[in-house]
């Protein structure tokens, strides 16, 4: 499980990291990546999960901020990604398996447990990227490997 | 809460629930087949699902062959830790030639302290 790995790197450095993922997910390493860097991420990945957040910034007081932010959560289950297929969101929102999850609040374990079961329904294992626009959406990429 | 600070926080909690460093609330994390939810980290790790902290989180102040072994501190890691190096470092040119370097010190990576 890679917590945004691509941080701070040179672009260099990001794409020799995610060709060592791509090397490592071929040897039967399931993974499972939060990353930003979108376009990379497709190319490795085969699978992708989106959970959709809502505005970006929260402009009630903070004790509300959870529910408001909740009606906001979705996952967006992108089943077959093809790497030809280049990334084209609003394309793929229309093709995509619209799910609400509930939140609970930042901090705690939220809507994860609910991401979790998902990726698990429905890949056993998942080589997921979780990838993060400033648009307030976030992406969880997949490499689906079954497990003998 | 900061807006800025959500994003991350929902994100890595995907990874900090699955590692039992967070509580899931309510739900199941199904791992081949087999129910992990509330295993302890050691545990789960123990399972081979191992994570790479956001910011890496390296000791700046050791060397790329110190830091290394600090990943390997689980029995059946350590007894195979001199080759995991080398199919490190096989994996990752550039890293041997520092390997002697502090990840501070890496002149192509910014690595956060």
């Amino acid at each position: 499980m890679f917590d945004e790995p691509s941080l701070v790197l040179a672009p260099t450095i990001v794409r020799q990291l995610l060709h060592a993922v791509r090397l490592l997910n071929q040897k039967g390493l399931t993974m499972l990546l939060i990353d930003q860097n979108v376009a990379l991420s497709l190319k490795t990945s085969q699978r992708a999960y989106v959970l959709e957040n809502g505005p970006s910034s929260c402009p009630v007081p903070e004790k509300n901020c959870s529910a408001m932010r909740a009606s906001a959560w979705r996952i967006w289950d992108f089943n077959t990604i093809k790497q030809q297929d280049g990334f084209n969101l609003r394309l793929r929102r229309s093709h995509c398996v619209q799910q609400r999850v509930s939140l609970l609040h930042s901090g705690n374990c939220t809507q994860l447990h609910q991401s979790v079961k998902e990726l698990s329904a429905a890949a056993e294992a998942a080589l997921p990227y979780l990838v993060r626009l400033s648009n307030g959406m976030l992406f969880v990429f997949c490499n689906c490997r079954e497990i003998s | 809460m900061p807006p800025s600070s959500a994003p991350t926080a929902d994100k890595s909690s995907l990874i900090r629930a699955i590692a039992d460093i967070e509580r899931p609330r309510g739900g199941r994390i199904v791992f081949a087949e087999r129910d992990i939810t509330g295993l302890d980290s050691y545990e789960i790790c123990n399972l081979g699902i191992g994570q790479v902290a956001e910011g890496r989180q390296l000791f700046p102040t050791l060397t790329v062959t110190e830091n290394l072994p600090t990943g390997a501190t689980l029995a059946r890691a350590r007894v195979k830790m001199k080759q995991t190096m080398e199919s490190v470092f096989e994996l990752f040119p550039r890293l041997a030639e520092q390997k002697n370097n502090s990840p501070a010190r890496f002149p192509a990576a910014a690595v956060p302290s």
